[in-house]
C-alpha cells in the first residue's frame, strides 16, 4: 500500500514494526494491531510525504533532462556540422524561425525547472503543474529540433542524419522524469 | 474521538515537551496523561510526527537500543514556541466555551 520511495517507506515500515511488537507485548497480537489501524486508511494519510517526495524527484529529473538536451543538442552539432552554405545572418527563414522557437520554449522549460523547485516546499501542487509544463515544453523542443535537424540534413549536404535521432532521443530522459510526476499526482489526489 | 485527532498535534508536542520518546511511548504517555480518555487509533500518530518534523517542530533520529533500533522524537525550539502558542490558544477557547456554559446553565 505504501508507494515505493525507499527511505520514506522503510522508515515507515520499521516504526510500525517497533509499534507492533511493544504494543503486542502488552496487548496480544490481535489487540496490537486493531488498536494500530486500518492499513489502508494510514497509508493514505501519508500521501502528502508521498505526493513531495515525487515531486521533487520530478523536478530535478525534469532539470537532468534539460541538461541533457542542452548537452547533447549544443556542443555535438557544433562539432560535427559541415560549413552551412549560406552567409552569415543568411540562414533560411524556415530554420531560424524553428531554432529560435527550440530555444524561445527551452527558456520556459528551465523557468518551469525553477518554479518547480523553488514550491516545492509550500505548494506541491504549482510544483507538480509546473513540472508539467516543464516536460511538456522540453518534448516540445525535442520534437522541433529533430524537424530541425532533418531541415538541416536536407540544405546542408553532409550532415549526419543521426542528429535528428539524437533529438528524438532526449524523449527518453523526458519520459522518465514523467513516471515519478504521475505518482506524485496519484498520491496528491489523495489529499482531496 | 472526533477532538481528539483535530488537536492531535497540540497533543503530540504536550506529550514530548518533558523529554524525547518513540512513538508507542508517546502513545502511552497521552493515554496515561489523559486517564484513557485520549485513545485514538495509534497508527494515525505517525503521519502527523512525520508532517510535524517536516515543518520543523519535531526532531527525530534512529537510536539503537537493543534488541532493534527505533526512531525517537523530540521537541525541537520551534516546536516549544509553537507548543506554548497552541497552548494558550487552548486555554482561551476552553476558558470561552465554560463562560458560555455556565451563562446557560
Amino acid at each position: 500500500m505504501l508507494p515505493r520511495a525507499p527511505r520514506l517507506r522503510s522508515r515507515i515500515l520499521a516504526e510500525t514494526q517497533d509499534h507492533l511488537r511493544e504494543a503486542a507485548r502488552e496487548l496480544g497480537p490481535e489487540a496490537a494491531v486493531e488498536r494500530f489501524g486500518a492499513p489502508r486508511a494510514l497509508a493514505r494519510q501519508f500521501a502528502p510525504a508521498y505526493a513531495r517526495f515525487y515531486a521533487r524527484l520530478s523536478a530535478y529529473a525534469a532539470l537532468v533532462a534539460g541538461a541533457g538536451f542542452v548537452t547533447l543538442l549544443y556542443p555535438i552539432p557544433e562539432n560535427v556540422l559541415p560549413p552551412a552554405p549560406w552567409p552569415e545572418g543568411g540562414k533560411p527563414d524556415y530554420l531560424a524561425w524553428k531554432q529560435h522557437a527550440v530555444a524561445a520554449v527551452f527558456l520556459v522549460a528551465i523557468g518551469a525547472c525553477a518554479v518547480a523547485l523553488v514550491s516545492l516546499r509550500r505548494h506541491v501542487a504549482v510544483s507538480l503543474l509546473a513540472t508539467l509544463t516543464a516536460l511538456a515544453s522540453l518534448s516540445v523542443c525535442a520534437v522541433l529540433g529533430a524537424v530541425v535537424s532533418f531541415q538541416w540534413a536536407e540544405a546542408v549536404p553532409g550532415t549526419p542524419g543521426w542528429l535528428a535521432w539524437l533529438s528524438l532521443g532526449t524523449l527518453l530522459p523526458i519520459g522518465l522524469a514523467a513516471t515519478p510526476l504521475a505518482r506524485a499526482w496519484t498520491a496528491a489526489r489523495q489529499l482531496r | 474521538m472526533g477532538d481528539a485527532r483535530g488537536h492531535l498535534d497540540l497533543l503530540l508536542l504536550a506529550a514530548l515537551e518533558k523529554s524525547p520518546a518513540h512513538g508507542y511511548a508517546i502513545i502511552e504517555r497521552l493515554r496515561a496523561r489523559s486517564d484513557g480518555t485520549f485513545d485514538f487509533p495509534e497508527g494515525t500518530m505517525y503521519p502527523a510526527l512525520h508532517r510535524l518534523e517536516r515543518e520543523g517542530l519535531l526532531a527525530s533520529k534512529w537510536m539503537e537500543n537493543a534488541p532493534r533500533r527505533r526512531r525517537v522524537y523530540s521537541l525541537t525550539r520551534r516546536g516549544q514556541t509553537a507548543l506554548g502558542r497552541e497552548a494558550a490558544d487552548w486555554r482561551r477557547l476552553s476558558r470561552a466555551i465554560e463562560a458560555v456554559m455556565a451563562g446557560g446553565a
